[in-house]
């Protein structure tokens, strides 16, 4: 245990709070629960507060959590979110013990663990449950262990926004237990090492060694031929019953496939860096080989930037298919941020008018601000279809994306067959699409959700939910399904009777599970009943444990904060490519990291450049002549951003705070774009400040006392008003 | 405003109009200080009020708040020194190819080059490789 300690400490030197994950699954038929425990040890000598944000698959649902603290056992509540902050604010304060978890975003929560004592140790449980679905034959159980660094300003408070680190190794052990029709299953795991075991009446797969390190999803793929792909349950809500019902609908295809508009989209960001990068190759080159001679394509590759192939659709002959090969031999992750907004609306404009059209998006998704992107698309009418790829795939993105567009999303991990779904996606592209999707739930029922089904795909599940009033349900569930060749498939199933035993007016795991189906369509008051009346963590409710400490024992001082970072994911440390032998670079060429750090950079325009002028420019005498002009925009050019904060900062110090204003518009207005070119009165104002400052003490840095010595500024001079 | 007039966490928060939550982290990542006293005895004062409308102007004017404490704590007069590097974290560095085997990296940002000076920088490398080589040929 000592050495884990040592290990477990943090390159800042404090002790890392998070000392062990476990995470224990049982897969009932087609029902995850997994149940993750985080244990908290304050190794220092100070009370301490550890925040840790970290991802859930995007379906799951929190059913419950427990604290264990100083020996006792507490059971968490579902609290509405104001006020569960409030209570967690003043137990912080008067030196109580306080465990909040909140969601930030589909997929994405926060542990908050106040107040832990100097050795004081927490343990809190969660569980919560999934419904695998099926894709053909096969289905994909998903643990996310870690946040991959993300592109751009993080949405959330600062102590909640998820930080990577490559010196952090948080660690996790994995046990998860299979009964019931999957038991015959055929099991993989493309993620991790792990041994499987396979008893009377269940199969174990846990992970190989005791711990792993949470660099990478852990993904267990099962293929059943013969299983139980479509079922309904059933349990009680209240007086009534709640019911769920899945199914995998097969219909026929088209007798000849449809020929395809498509703009083929892929990320070449930073972080596609290594496996990921690698991963999208492969993809293109199922792309390009699943398509034919009829298809419309073009292809677009961005980071920063976006690089189209061609501007508008063109016919896919030998010719142009070798044009596209080429150009997707010269991709690699080497194009900057994921401007992944900017990406679309290109491939947007490149579909044009043409209907039906489709987008193939090629993505790790690891952008913050991704809810705006899913807004648009869904309003340009196109369906895409996602590919998400990498160790941590930003899954809540990927799918979200597919799912609002009527698409379909396919997570593929570094060592899963890239080839396989590509061609699934595009069976699924070129299939007749599904004109009217229905579910008919026996009457007596209300509360459907999802309320409408827009996208089905032959194979894959559709999942539906309902409330029933009554504690008797009269009939099957049925799907059916008209295609847009008038097709109609329909798929019967029959609800089981809800468990007996079951005290009634309880509400039933499957009722929660109903209501957090119903959630996702519901809004302010609505949601929040709903969430309150179901113990549902949601972006209104959070789960809180308050854990009051005797008088004597509390805690005296706001608790030093200790952020939980995350593992870097595994692929932006050390990819584990092919062995291939490095291609040559060519000369001259500038490869790109990760341009991740740009909190600044989007606030900068709160300050609009034309008030600044208008204000000053009172204040500002342009240089004599547009040599001198030049010459001073030479000179600002060679300032670093920095040294305006600086001026500012002292200037405000030797009480000169119109000076220190300036100085800080000016540095708002250099930070908004370093490409921006300053306007002449911008260039004057700049140019005094330096003087200025220079003139009241401030040492400017000796770069720039150089520059402007080589340009001939005489900064001494006196500003003639 | 009298001067010896003590607020509780509370009060300086709506003074600034933030958030508990908000102040409470401004005080544990140091851009506040912590209050005078311990426990159910602990209290602000005015002081507290201005760092907290201090850190928010700045942050209005776009800093970070890791900048906004490296710019607090920046005592003598004279130029910021650079954003201190943290351990761990993944930066954004250019590589300039020079040859199959050469490479310079840089960050421009740190070396406060713009793009035509890192094309000249290049350009410079570029040539004295030339040289060598042909330097080697001639031999």
């Amino acid at each position: 245990m000592s050495s884990l300690a040592c290990a477990l400490k943090s390159v800042q030197g404090e002790r890392v709070a998070l000392t062990n994950v476990t995470v224990s699954a049982v897969l009932q038929d087609l029902l995850a629960e997994v149940t993750m425990c985080q244990s908290y040890r304050n190794q220092e000598q100070v009370n301490i507060e550890a925040v840790y944000t970290f991802p859930l698959p995007l379906d799951a649902v929190l059913l419950d959590l427990r604290v264990e603290i100083g020996g006792r056992v507490l059971k968490g509540v579902v609290v509405e979110k104001k006020a569960a902050e409030e209570r967690y604010e003043d137990a912080i304060a008067a030196g109580d013990a306080a465990v909040m978890l909140e969601q930030l975003e589909p997929g994405l929560y926060t542990m908050n663990v106040g107040n832990l004592l100097p050795n004081e140790e927490a343990s809190i449980k969660f569980s919560y449950s999934i419904l695998c679905r099926w894709v053909g034959e096969r289905l994909r159980l998903f643990i996310p262990t870690t946040i991959a660094t993300r592109f751009g300003d993080s949405p959330h408070a600062p102590h909640q926004a998820p930080e990577s680190s490559l010196a952090v190794e948080n660690h996790f052990s994995l046990r998860m237990e299979i009964f019931g029709s999957l038991r015959e299953a055929q099991f993989t795991c493309p993620s991790h090492q792990v041994s499987l075991t396979r008893l009377a009446d269940k199969v174990v797969v846990a992970l190989q060694q005791e711990q792993a390190a949470m660099d990478r999803d852990f993904i267990l793929n099962v293929k059943a031929l013969k299983a139980s792909r479509s079922f309904a349950i059933c349990g009680s809500d209240g007086d009534g019953l709640a019911a769920v019902a899945s199914f995998q609908p097969f219909f026929p295809g088209l007798q000849q496939p449809r020929p395809l508009n498509l703009a083929i989209v892929i990320d070449c960001s930073g972080s596609m860096q290594g496996d990921s990068i690698e991963q999208a190759r492969k993809a293109l080159e199922g792309i390009l080989e699943a398509l034919q001679t009829s298809d419309h394509v073009s292809l677009i590759a961005f980071g920063n930037s976006t690089h189209v192939l061609w501007n508008r659709l063109m016919p896919c002959h030998p010719a142009n298919r070798e044009v596209a090969r080429h150009f997707a031999r010269q991709l690699d992750a080497n194009m900057g941020g994921t401007e992944i907004g900017k990406a679309l609306q290109t491939a947007y404009e490149v579909l044009g008018e043409t209907k039906p059209a489709e987008i193939l998006l090629v993505t790790d998704g690891e952008v913050s601000s991704w809810k705006p992107v899913v807004q648009d698309a869904k309003t340009s009418g196109h369906r895409i279809f996602t590919v998400g790829v990498g160790n941590a795939v930003s899954e809540a993105f990927v799918r979200e994306l597919a799912r609002t567009t009527c698409g379909e999303c396919e997570l593929v991990a570094p060592r899963e067959d890239m080839a396989e779904r590509i061609i699934r996606h595009f069976e699924r592209m070129r299939a007749p699409r599904a004109k009217r999707v229905v579910v008919h739930w026996p009457d007596g029922a209300c509360d459907f959700a999802p309320s409408k089904l827009d996208a089905v795909f032959d194979g894959d599940t559709v999942i539906s939910s309902a409330r029933f009033s009554d504690t008797s349900i009269s009939g099957p569930v049925a799907l059916s399904i008209e295609t847009e060749t008038g097709e109609t498939t329909r798929l019967e199933l029959p609800i089981p009777a809800a468990p007996l035993g079951m005290a009634q007016e309880q509400i039933s795991t499957v009722a929660r599970f109903a209501a957090s189906m119903r959630l996702k369509e519901l809004d302010g008051n609505a949601g929040l009943s709903v969430a309150l009346r179901y113990r549902l963590v949601s972006p209104w409710t959070n789960w809180l444990v308050i854990a009051a400490r005797p008088e004597g024992s509390k805690a005296q001082n706001i608790p030093v904060l200790r952020k939980v970072q995350q593992t870097e994911a595994a692929s932006m440390v050390a990819p584990c490519v092919m062995a291939m032998p490095p291609a040559p670079i060519p000369t001259g060429r500038i490869m790109r990291g990760m341009p991740l750090f740009s909190r600044e950079s989007t606030r900068a325009s709160l300050l609009p450049a034309a008030e600044l002028s208008s204000k000053q420019s009172s204040r500002a005498s342009l240089p004599s002549s547009p040599g001198a002009l030049i010459a001073a925009a030479g000179l600002l050019r060679a300032v670093p951003e920095d040294e305006w904060l600086g001026i500012s900062q002292w200037a405000a110090k030797q009480g000169r705070q119109d000076l220190s204003e300036r100085a800080l518009k000016h540095w708002s207005l250099v930070r908004s774009g370093p490409k921006k070119e300053l306007s002449e009165m911008q260039t004057s104002q700049g140019l005094e400040i330096l003087k200025e400052a220079k003139r009241l003490g401030f040492n400017l840095s000796k770069r720039i006392l150089r520059e402007a010595r080589r340009l001939g500024i005489d900064l001494d001079e006196r500003i003639n008003c | 405003m009298d001067n010896s007039r003590t607020f509780t966490l509370d009060e300086i928060a709506t003074l600034a109009e933030l958030p508990r939550r908000t102040v409470r982290y401004y005080i544990q990542t140091g851009l506040v200080d912590r209050p005078q006293g311990v426990g159910k005895g602990a209290y602000y004062t005015e002081r507290h009020v201005e760092q907290l409308l201090l850190v928010r102007k700045w942050q209005l004017a776009g800093l970070s708040l890791e900048r906004i404490g490296e710019v607090l704590r920046q005592q003598t007069s004279g130029p910021l020194p650079p954003a201190p590097r943290r351990k761990g974290t993944v930066e954004v560095w250019s590589h300039l190819v020079v040859a199959d085997g050469v490479e310079v990296t840089l960050d421009p940002g740190r070396a406060g080059l713009n793009p035509e000076q890192v094309r000249a920088f290049f350009r410079g490398v570029a040539e004295v490789y030339e040289k060598l080589q042909n330097g080697e040929e001639e031999r």
